[in-house]
């Protein structure tokens, strides 16, 4: 974590390019979406560890862009089935401060949720004001300092929101309310009991458990609640606001005005706000050991940040009362899946077809829904916004069994159950191998009005 | 609902208080929910005018204290859009062998029930802006979901997407952003004839 950790990992970055030198080298230039330059390099791996390919992406470069890099991890420790994490290195600074600030590697870029959350040992250095919830009688919200329960599928984070500055790349978000997640060991508030209801299997609360120091998540809502948390009202689900009047315990849920919400830091950039890019590289079937790629800031705000001309743009439907608020729609064959989104955290593709098997033999378990086929299955899929707009994706799979054997930690051949008959179609980071998408912020200044996808 | 007073560390003054107006709360919204749930059930009776549809509405109209919904009866339905307050209706079943009772929430959010025509529930399927409280919708089926949801969380790395099996449940569940989908079924209670595909 932080600068040392950061420089231990460019160590071991060194090292394996040192390997793959030695090793029986391909190296070679490809075009990918118009001035992008590719580099792939393929090592025997003599003696020692497995050592899978490095593949990286080097532009575009600028004050609006940060490296992003899909690699084995924060703890570098190999976890079956971990792979496909994209990580970028922020700045946290005390609001205003030039000097009070830590670095922080291997923070989890996300595309599907919204603000930048950050386990509490990160930030341990930071005296970080905390944002404190208004008192209202209507919502009986008790003024205090505001926490937040994020729940994901399974899982959820927990604590205390503060507001600190965030510098990525040359960018910078302001006063930016951010999520400190409270810690097993040193947690400010007790979570409380729907908050453990909501997180089913466990809090997520160390590095371990998220794969990652902290979240960022630059989805294409520009806070991450509507109507519930404005009105303090969860009914028919889990509270996500609470107001702490008082510490450790004795948080209750809350109405939580939109500017005190977490928020999508890349609205808070000066001019580079709109949107973002993200550009990987292409990769070889079995996959990466290490691949790079860049994040860019905005959309048609710089020369690096251009729509291509042959990209074509996907609305996502913007109707919070719509089946299909929030989604675009796939069609594999004959199947048609209404429910479909573009999300960098989901690690693999994820969909309906029961044609394809299952039966891994890696991972096993109630939960485990890995496709394994036996051999590489290819196909094509027509993805459509509810504006009429259609274009052809193709895709391949290959059995995870064969890609778990591998040491690498980068797929754009992996693929998953979302179980039988699922409306979904997850197109998670093997997606954004080999491509440049671009992701609009909802109620940003654009043309068109986001949100959407292009590529 | 929010469950404050449910929390095991309860006690602290602030969380007696929480509790208390989470309760204010939920009777301001039960006493809406209540006169909506009439509407509902008199449009319910012109439209059902069946023998089931009447024994719907008699007991929608009756309160009861049953708790949970997966593998519950069709109180249970009752008991959820009193205590969620929104939209109730009936919607279009793809076979006759079962019903399909909707609730619909003023941000969007939809939450269904699957009952056969013996009034039990045997599946659910949601699309919510919040994560919907599965420990109430599945009801007795809770623990095997937990059991798998403990499982699935040794694996470390954020969740979005679930496939689960475990003894007599199904669960499929996704979340993005915030939109939560998914749906549970027990396969045992599953009228002949339904095909899973049908529950969404």
């Amino acid at each position: 974590m932080r600068s040392d950790n950061r420089q231990a990992v460019g160590a071991r970055e060194r090292g394996a390019f040192r390997r793959l030198i030695i090793g029986l080298a391909i190296a070679w230039l490809a075009s990918c979406g118009g001035d992008s330059t590719v580099t792939t390099v393929t090592g025997a791996g003599s003696a020692g560890a497995k050592v899978g390919p490095v593949v990286s992406i080097a532009v575009p470069t600028g004050p609006n862009t940060t490296e992003i890099v899909v690699d084995s991890g924060p703890a570098a420790a190999f976890s079956l089935g971990v792979t496909n994490i994209p990580y970028v290195t922020v700045t946290v600074c005390s609001p205003g401060s030039a000097d009070r600030c830590v670095t922080i590697d291997h923070v989890f870029l996300d595309t599907g949720s919204v603000g930048f959350r950050v386990l509490r040992t990160a930030v341990a250095p930071l005296s970080l004001p905390p944002i404190k919830t208004p008192a209202d009688a209507t919502s009986a919200t008790p003024g205090g300092v505001a926490a937040e329960c994020f729940p994901f599928v399974l899982g959820a984070v927990w604590g205390p929101l503060a507001q600190a500055d965030l510098r990525i790349g040359g960018e910078t978000a302001s006063s930016l309310p951010i999520q400190i997640i409270d810690d097993a060991a040193s947690p400010d508030y007790a979570t409380p009991g729907d908050c453990m209801a909501a997180a089913n299997g466990g809090l997520m609360n160390s590095v371990t458990a998220l794969q990652a120091n902290g979240v960022l998540g630059v989805g294409m809502i520009a806070y991450d609640c509507g109507v519930p948390c404005l009105t303090g009202t969860y009914v028919g689900g889990h509270a996500l606001y609470y107001a702490c009047p008082s510490a450790p315990a004795g948080c209750v849920p809350a109405a939580m005005p939109v500017d005190l919400q977490m928020q999508n830091p890349v609205a808070h950039f000066q001019v580079n706000n709109n949107g973002t890019l993200i550009a990987l590289p292409p990769l070889p079937g079995l996959g990466a050991s290490l691949a790079k790629g860049r994040l860019v800031f905005g959309i048609g705000t710089q020369a690096n940040n251009q729509i291509p001309s042959a990209a074509t743009m996907y609305l996502v439907d913007a109707n919070p009362s719509s089946p299909s608020y929030l989604y675009v729609s796939t069609k594999v064959g004959a199947k048609t899946y209404p429910n479909s989104y573009i999300d960098s955290g989901s690690n693999a593709l994820f969909f309906d077809d029961r044609t394809i098997s299952t039966k891994c033999s890696s991972t096993t378990g109630t939960t485990a829904g890995w496709f394994c086929p036996s051999s590489v299955l290819q196909f094509s899929a027509t993805l459509a916004d509810a504006f009429g707009t259609t274009g052809q994706i193709s895709f391949s799979l290959t059995s995870a069994d064969l890609l778990f054997a591998t040491a690498n930690a980068a797929f754009a051949d992996l693929g998953g159950s979302t179980g039988q008959s699922a409306d979904s179609f997850v197109w998670g980071l093997p997606f954004f191998y080999g491509r440049t998408v671009y992701t609009s912020i909802w109620g940003q200044t654009l043309s068109p009005k986001g949100p959407w996808y292009a590529f | 609902m929010i469950r404050t007073e449910k929390h095991p560390m309860a006690g602290a003054d602030p969380e007696r208080a929480g509790a208390n107006q989470a309760a204010r709360r939920g009777r301001r919204l039960r006493l809406r929910a209540h006169r909506g749930l009439q509407r509902a059930a008199v449009a319910a009776v012109k439209r059902v005018f069946s023998p089931l549809g009447v024994a719907l509405c008699a007991l929608l109209l009756h309160a009861s204290a049953a708790l949970a919904v997966l593998g519950g009866s069709l109180a249970t339905v009752q008991e959820d859009h009193l205590r969620i307050g929104g939209e109730w209706r009936l919607r279009a079943a793809a076979q006759p062998t079962y019903q399909v009772h909707e609730i619909v929430l003023p941000d969007g959010a939809a939450m269904r029930q699957f009952a056969s025509a013996d009034g039990v529930v045997f599946a659910i399927a949601w699309n919510t802006r919040l994560k919907p409280d599965l420990q109430r919708l599945l009801g007795s089926h809770y623990a095997d979901f937990e059991a798998a949801a403990r499982e699935a969380m040794t694996r470390p790395g954020i969740k979005r997407n679930l496939v689960m099996h475990q003894r007599d449940l199904v669960v499929h569940s996704i979340s993005h952003l915030n939109a939560f989908v998914g749906k549970a079924y027990v396969p045992s209670l599953v009228p002949a004839g339904v095909n899973p595909d049908e529950i969404r």
